[in-house]
């Protein structure tokens, strides 16, 4: 198998340097090459590739639209497609994507907007830059006193566009990443899972911000949430962020660019890296299958 | 610049993956071949490559002079040397290489001299086979009740004898494994290192046979004999296994194929993976000093 990776410029994390090993071991042919986040266009392929392993961490819509149909161009699959990529990097369309499955969310443009939304909420909300990463760009709103860095979050979006959320008091206690796969053969499948836990006196769990991660159980509620979320997403590998709300799960986010998560305290560390290996394998042998059942290739 | 990287089962440990993967990202090109421990020559060298990365766990002299062997043609420097690997793993070789470097070692394999080495160091001995790993192969002998299983062991090790040594009272509390690879103009540099601490009871500090891995401190006198060891070696990256006994550090082991080692409850997990990577990068690209 001739896999080419678009990767990260070193060093990259431990557990992404683990996913591409895992991904290494298991082809006869690695190219790699390396993609910024500030890339528009996706690098010149190496010749005779047999499946594109999108680890960029860009989230541009121009790079992400290009790269499929790049590989559309050399008759190749994607893992992750661009377009699921842009689905689960722009929270702005988990309104519709998702609808039902995440706390009442709006889109906002101005300070009139976001008063408005906390006004008919009547409780605090989430403000979230629609493309933000690691636990950046978001703050609680609770009415006057936070307008003033409302308006300079809204001013540093390109766009002048947030999210605006119910605050989840559930959410303060933590979340829980899962990753799902999606196997071409068996369908979608948990890979791996472990709970995170803001920093004392924080409210966001990501590691960037103190978030720690620990071992957790899955709830079958929580299985079913994410095995849905990831039909869905269209993603062939994501990290999907649960939280609980009044008895029920929620989803916070999803990733596509998520990690291999190795780490020898959880339980369930072992499974996402080679899980991931196998997907691909399959998906350079058969391709992906369409929605009308035939395959992607 | 192409890699081509020998690579053991595709199920290979966190450790191995994560070091694979620190060394792919930094190169445009690699080409993996898997290799089983038992091969006795390694497959054919794919056109263009600049370096080879054995990672393929087999420790035959066959296959690793054969691989030395097939570099040199196709201009490729090989991370590790075939033939410094094949030094690192049969340990009768240290008995010259590392000598007042290591326990007192014998190789024997007769139980009647093991019995008269036994007397002779007036204290419990090790005996290995010399070709051992991950803490197999390998038994304390206190007393005549150890017979039986040092010639189980003398039978396995299929004529090619047995390391005696003797045991270092420092087994118990745990050995420390330093990662030693080449930095800049080829002068060896400390990566990372660890404690590894047996289970209760036990004296084995393995991973494998139960071991557990810990944060420490490294000694004045282990930095010293981590480089001494390296510099012998001609390895390119290797782990080195120290224990001490009487006070004094002293090598047990050298490992030709150790891991990255991340560990998140090791300070020094993160140092091992981008810095081997750079050196197998400044190998392919400069060869090696």
């Amino acid at each position: 198998m001739r896999l080419w990776i678009l990767a990260k410029k070193p060093p990259s994390t431990e557990d992404a340097a683990y996913l591409i090993g895992r991904l290494a071991a298991r082809s006869q042919h690695v190219f790699v090459t390396h993609v910024t986040e500030t890339d528009r266009q996706p690098p010149e392929p190496p010749p005779g590739i047999e499946i594109i392993f999108n680890y960029s961490f860009n989230t541009s819509e121009s790079y992400l639209h290009s790269l499929d149909a790049l590989a559309a161009d050399l008759g190749v699959t994607v893992i992750n497609t661009g377009t699921a990529t842009i689905t689960a990097c722009d929270k702005r369309g988990y309104i519709e994507h998702f609808s039902g499955m995440i706390p009442s969310t709006w889109v906002v443009g101005s300070l009139r907007e976001i008063l408005e939304v906390q006004g008919q909420v009547g409780d605090e909300i989430v403000l979230k830059d629609p493309f933000g990463k690691h636990g950046k760009k978001i703050m609680r709103f609770s009415g006057e006193a936070d307008r003033d860095a409302a308006a300079a979050l809204l001013e540093s979006i390109p766009n002048r566009q947030l999210v605006a959320q119910v605050f989840c008091r559930g959410f303060v206690e933590g979340d829980k990443r899962i990753i799902v796969h999606n196997d071409p053969r068996n369908g979608v499948a948990v890979a791996a899972w472990f709970a995170r836990t803001p920093a004392p006196g924080g409210w966001i769990s990501n590691f960037r911000t103190g978030g720690r991660i620990h071992n957790c159980e899955l709830a079958q509620d929580e299985i079913e949430m994410a095995l849905r979320v990831a039909e869905i997403s269209g993603l062939d590998y994501v990290g999907i962020d649960l939280g609980r709300e009044a008895g029920c799960p929620l989803l916070i986010e999803t990733n596509a660019y998520t990690g291999g998560h190795i780490n020898f305290d959880i339980d369930h560390r072992e499974h996402s890296g080679d899980a991931l290996a196998q997907v691909v394998a399959a998906l350079a042998a058969n391709g992906r299958k369409s929605a009308s059942g035939h395959k992607g290739r | 610049m192409r890699l081509w990287i020998l690579i053991g089962p595709p199920t290979v440990s966190e450790d191995t993956a994560y070091l694979v993967g620190r060394v792919t990202s930094r190169f445009g090109d690699v080409t993996v071949t898997q290799v089983s421990a038992t091969d006795s020559k390694p497959p054919p060298v794919p056109d263009g490559v600049a370096a080879i990365l054995n990672r393929s766990f087999n420790g035959s002299r066959a296959f690793l002079t054969e691989l030395d062997k097939v570099a040199a043609t196709a201009g490729a420097a090989v991370v590790n040397p075939g033939a410094a690997t094949f030094r690192a793993c049969d340990k009768r070789s240290y008995i010259q290489d590392y000598a007042g470097l290591i326990p007192r070692t014998w190789t024997s394999g007769s139980i009647d001299e093991i019995a008269d080495l036994h007397s002779q160091v007036g204290d419990d001995v090790v005996l290995k086979n010399p070709f051992g790993k991950h803490g197999k192969d390998m038994i304390r002998f206190s007393s005549e009740k150890d017979i039986e299983a040092a010639a189980s062991l003398i039978e396995l090790s299929g004529g090619s004898g047995l390391v005696v040594q003797q045991f270092c009272s420092g087994f118990l509390s745990g050995d420390k494994r330093v990662i030693v690879h080449r930095g800049l103009r080829g002068r060896f540099e400390i990566a990372a290192w660890f404690k590894r601490v047996p289970k209760p009871g036990e004296w084995k500090s393995n991973v494998s046979a139960g071991g557990s891995v810990v944060s420490c401190e490294l000694e004045q006198d282990e930095r010293d004999l981590a480089i001494e060891v390296a510099e012998i070696a001609g390895l390119d990256y290797v782990g080195i296994d120290l224990a001490r006994h009487d006070g004094r550090c002293l090598l047990i082991e050298t490992n030709a194929y150790t891991g990255g080692h991340i560990n998140f409850d090791t300070e020094r997990q993160t140092h091992s993976g981008d810095d081997f990577a750079r050196m197998v990068l400044r190998i392919a690209r400069d060869g090696r000093p």
